[in-house]
């Protein structure tokens, strides 16, 4: 069960739908890891469907009456079969939905970029550039660059775990970094740390490797 | 575009009734996910991403029935009574934040509040509602 939770306000957002795509997927995918976090969902769900139920009812035009009506036996099967990847063992329990569809590539397939010796990313497709969307594999035993945000960062464990001054991160937790702060988490020892991560505004390194590194990379 | 978004939200009404499950929201919960998800799609050109119920990898609820606490089933007197029964000020935010696709910092400049009063209305507005469902 996880013990740290995205924002709750970012949680009724991704509920009521306003949240932006790239944070709604990492939010969605600790909702299907975290039961208390789906029951917050839907009770936000309930809420709207009352407040929609208490709408007076609007009487549509006639075109859009007919319009309607002779399309009720045209089928489309976009609407049926929506795409979902199909993962292997490993994937499947490891990468929630709907992450998992949103990579579409199994976890040892991935083409992991090196960082540094102890850490390698890998951005996933993202439209939206006020975002980074991010796999980030930290080898077991090791510490995390210091680093730096420029906006609002969301770190979610997939697999294994990670220290941080804050506690212990495991499976569905998740981490919070703003511009405020520096940290630099330690992976637990015996297995290697996935994450999710969302970054609002990019990040960037700090200290003295990290100065280097960001020379190379735009982290 | 209101027009195309009646449209393509009663047909996919329409077409996905059968796919409904009464014991997993009400009516007018599943009609209201389904038009939120459109919205998104239609209006906002973005693509509505949600966890998937059948999901092998999703952690289960610790208790089998913990998935039904959630509102007790509506009725169309009793759901009126708990909305006109919310202070204005967190039905307005509720309105904002359900209808017109605000989030709760774009809500918070609008009425020139903090972003802690938004969350808050919206927080002790699900409670009452809930509350007064209970009672029911």
């Amino acid at each position: 069960m996880a013990r740290f939770h995205p924002p709750e306000d970012m949680v009724i957002d991704h509920a009521v739908g306003t949240l932006a795509e790239a944070q709604s997927l990492f939010v969605a995918s600790h909702v299907s890891l975290c039961p208390d976090c789906r029951v917050l969902v839907r009770e936000v769900e309930e809420a709207g469907g009352l407040l929609l139920h208490a709408i007076d009812p609007v009487p549509v035009d006639q075109r859009l009456r007919e319009a309607v009506l002779s399309n009720l036996h045209h089928v489309d099967e976009n609407d049926w079969h929506e795409a979902r990847f199909i993962a292997d063992t490993a994937t499947l329990r490891a990468v929630p939905e709907p992450l998992r569809s949103h990579m579409a590539v199994n976890l040892h397939e991935i083409p992991w970029q090196r960082v540094t010796s102890k850490l390698a990313r890998y951005d996933l497709p993202n439209r939206d550039p006020r975002f980074v969307v991010r796999m980030l594999k930290i080898a077991a035993g090791s510490r995390m660059p210091k680093h730096e945000h420029g906006g609002m960062e969301l770190t979610m464990v997939l697999a294994g775990a990670f220290t941080d001054d804050r506690g212990r991160y495991g499976r569905g937790d998740v981490a919070l970094g703003d511009p405020s702060i520096r940290h630099s988490p330690i992976a637990e020892d015996g297995e290697d740390c996935l994450c999710l991560t969302v970054v609002e505004g990019g990040l960037s390194l700090s200290g003295p490797i990290g100065k280097v590194v960001n020379l190379f990379y735009k982290f | 575009m209101a027009d195309e978004l009646v449209q393509d939200v009663m047909l996919t009404v329409w077409r996905r009734a059968a796919s409904y499950d009464a014991r997993l929201a009400s009516v007018s919960t599943w009609v209201y996910t389904i038009a939120r998800n459109r919205r998104i799609d239609v209006i906002r050109r973005q693509r509505r991403v949600d966890w998937d119920p059948t999901d092998p990898a999703l952690v289960p609820e610790p208790e089998p029935n913990a998935a039904e606490i959630r509102l007790a089933r509506e009725n169309g007197k009793q759901l009126n009574v708990a909305l006109t029964a919310l202070p204005p000020e967190q039905l307005d935010v509720m309105r904002r934040a359900f209808f017109e696709d605000k989030s709760h910092t774009t809500i918070a400049s609008e009425m020139n509040v903090p972003l802690g009063t938004v969350k808050s209305r919206i927080r002790l507005a699900l409670t009452r509602l809930r509350a007064s469902m209970e009672q029911n």
